[in-house]
């Protein structure tokens, strides 16, 4: 039952082959025997199986939708009242919110079964979960590699089916570059389609709240319940969101699809690389022309995206002093000491040094020769993909240049890690929706994921697009 | 190649509010001069006349009046009775 599709495990509950206490109860005998991925930062079976009696009544009632009574887990930087919410920090592991985020008011709105909250690095700065103060996480394939990240805890439960699906947040590729190394789905829709409300913010520019599942067709059964306007978010789009359930089953136009050349260089595993070529040769024998691209600004992308991101860390951590929020210093002899120490104490080191380059670049003399320097290189990249959008319909390519990397590898040097990044920073910069699916493994058994990125509210085109080709794979299927 | 000495990076700590006495002062100057020195790559780039773009999505920002909107506000005579927030620990 835990490796059926969204799809499957509601026709299950609605005809009453199984009930939602029982689906929930597999997962948590699964959560149970898979403590060992340390994936999860905190769930709690008393509170799961409450919500999954509550989901079994409006079964009862027959005013249920699909995602009513399906166990799931939020990455445990959505602000829930049922759990604490730590962004997987020292600063904020004893913080209760007293609100929800809305992406947890919508899924509690559809009678979600929420599992628990799922590990993270601190507050999504990282690409491999070796930054959490809560441990790092193991990928369900090899315990021995990391799973990505920042999303690894809503990557390695999905994959290790401990939960039937997950949020996830995707600043940089925290959604799809996880997704790919796990072997599940990852979608980073358009900047402002989800609210952010309730989300702990790292780089609000660039923070974007997406669906991590199974399969591009569990993915749009999600999106269509956390889509939407939300006045509490000033960033939050007024555009009419599409029925994206309805949109996959669509018969697909014929597409012209790029494929960058920078994606496909030297530097990229040659595994990954004839992997992902081979998946884009089924999508070419469905009828999509392949076309190869080229990014002038390729080169540019992750400092850009670094200084930004780093710059606005620096602005939005402002606010963790101790007085708030979270851990408190002790025995500090001043008001300045005390908030200096307090962050000392309560941040991990790659938030600190993402800290103090984002105060570098913000601060007299450098803002413009860093700052504002790399937001109008921002709007060169932009441009670049508006003028490439005019020719083809959507950009394919591998999500992450390798598969998964040893735990413990690339945290000797800072921007080793960042380069792993180089393929999914785009498209926040851009505020364009991209996701992963996975298309293969590498003969070290490990997942390999293919990106598809689209313009502006193109996410029903990439999920139709990764839908037509789980139909004729079976990838998705295959589990840890 | 910018230089970052450990003048700058305890002036940076400063600014950053963060007192750096779990680590070494020189182990996160030599980070901050990497992650400074990757970032200074944009240096050749040409933006002369180019607008800085500050937000991947370029539109004005929903207003509406501005009136107590809040289903479940509560008032007492002429006050707003806000909802209890904060909780100590």
């Amino acid at each position: 039952m835990h490796n059926l599709s969204i799809k499957k495990q509601s026709e299950a509950l609605q005809n009453k082959t199984i009930s939602s206490i029982e689906l929930t109860q597999i997962y948590l005998e699964r959560i149970e025997n898979h403590k060992n991925l340390n994936a999860w930062i905190s769930y709690d079976s008393t509170i799961a199986l409450e919500n999954a009696k509550a989901a079994d009544k409006i079964l009862h009632q027959k005013k249920a939708n699909t995602l009513t009574g399906i166990p799931m887990a939020h990455k445990d930087i959505f602000c829930t009242t049922q759990y604490k919410t730590t962004c997987g920090s020292k600063m904020l592991a004893n913080y209760t919110s007293p609100y929800s985020a809305t992406i947890v008011e919508c899924l509690n709105n559809q009678g979600a079964v929420l599992l628990g909250k799922t590990n993270l690095d601190e507050f999504a700065m990282g690409s491999s979960n070796q930054n959490s103060y809560f441990g790092k996480v193991h990928n369900p394939w090899n315990q021995d590699f990391t799973p990505g990240g920042s999303s690894g805890g809503s990557a390695a439960v999905v994959a290790a089916r401990l939960a039937s699906y997950a949020t996830g947040s995707d600043t940089g590729g925290s959604i799809r570059q996880p997704a790919a190394f796990c072997g599940i789905s990852g979608l980073k829709p358009t900047y402002g389609l989800i609210s952010r409300f309730g989300m702990v913010a790292y780089a609000s520019s660039l923070d974007t709240p997406g669906p991590m599942a199974k399969s591009a067709e569990d993915l749009a059964i999600i999106l269509n319940a956390i889509a939407g306007y939300d006045a509490q978010d000033s960033t939050s789009l007024q555009n009419k969101t599409s029925n994206y359930i309805e949109e996959i089953t669509k018969p697909i136009p014929t597409l012209k699809i790029g494929l960058p050349k920078s994606f496909f260089d030297e530097k990229v595993s040659s595994e990954v690389k004839n992997t992902v070529l081979n998946a884009a040769k089924i999508l070419e024998a469905d009828g999509a022309s392949l076309t190869e691209i080229d990014f002038e600004l390729y080169n540019t992308w992750i400092a850009c995206y670094y200084i930004l991101a780093c710059a606005e860390a620096s602005s939005n951590l402002a606010r963790f002093d101790g007085i708030r929020y979270g851990h408190k210093a002790e025995n500090a002899n001043n008001f300045f000491e005390y908030i200096t120490c307090t962050r000392d104490e309560g941040f991990g080191i790659e938030v600190k040094r993402r800290i103090l380059a984002g105060t570098y670049v913000l601060s007299a003399g450098f803002c413009d020769e860093y700052y504002i320097k790399a937001q109008k290189i921002r709007r060169l990249i932009q441009n670049e993909f508006n003028n490439i959008f005019k020719n083809i319909d959507c950009i394919l390519g591998p999500t992450a240049p390798s598969t998964a990397f040893k735990l413990g590898e690339k945290l000797a040097c800072p921007t080793e890690a960042y380069f792993h990044d180089s393929f999914t920073v785009a498209a926040n910069l851009c505020g364009i929706p991209a996701l992963s699916i996975p298309v293969g493994f590498s003969s070290e058994n490990l997942p390999i994921g293919m990106q598809l990125i689209g313009p502006h509210f193109s996410e029903a085109l990439l999920l139709s697009l990764a839908h037509n080709f789980q139909t004729k794979t079976n990838w998705h299927e295959v589990h840890a | 190649m910018p230089k970052i000495s450990l003048e700058d990076c305890e002036k940076l700590s400063k600014l950053a509010c963060i007192k750096i006495k779990s680590m070494s002062l020189e182990a996160i100057r030599q980070d901050v001069e990497s992650i400074i020195t990757f970032m200074s790559t944009l240096k050749s780039v040409d933006t002369n006349n180019v607008m800085p773009l500050f937000h991947p999505i370029e539109y004005d920002a929903p207003l509406r009046e501005d009136l107590a909107s809040d289903s479940n506000l509560v008032i007492n005579e002429q006050f707003y009775i806000s909802p209890k927030v904060l909780v100590s620990d």
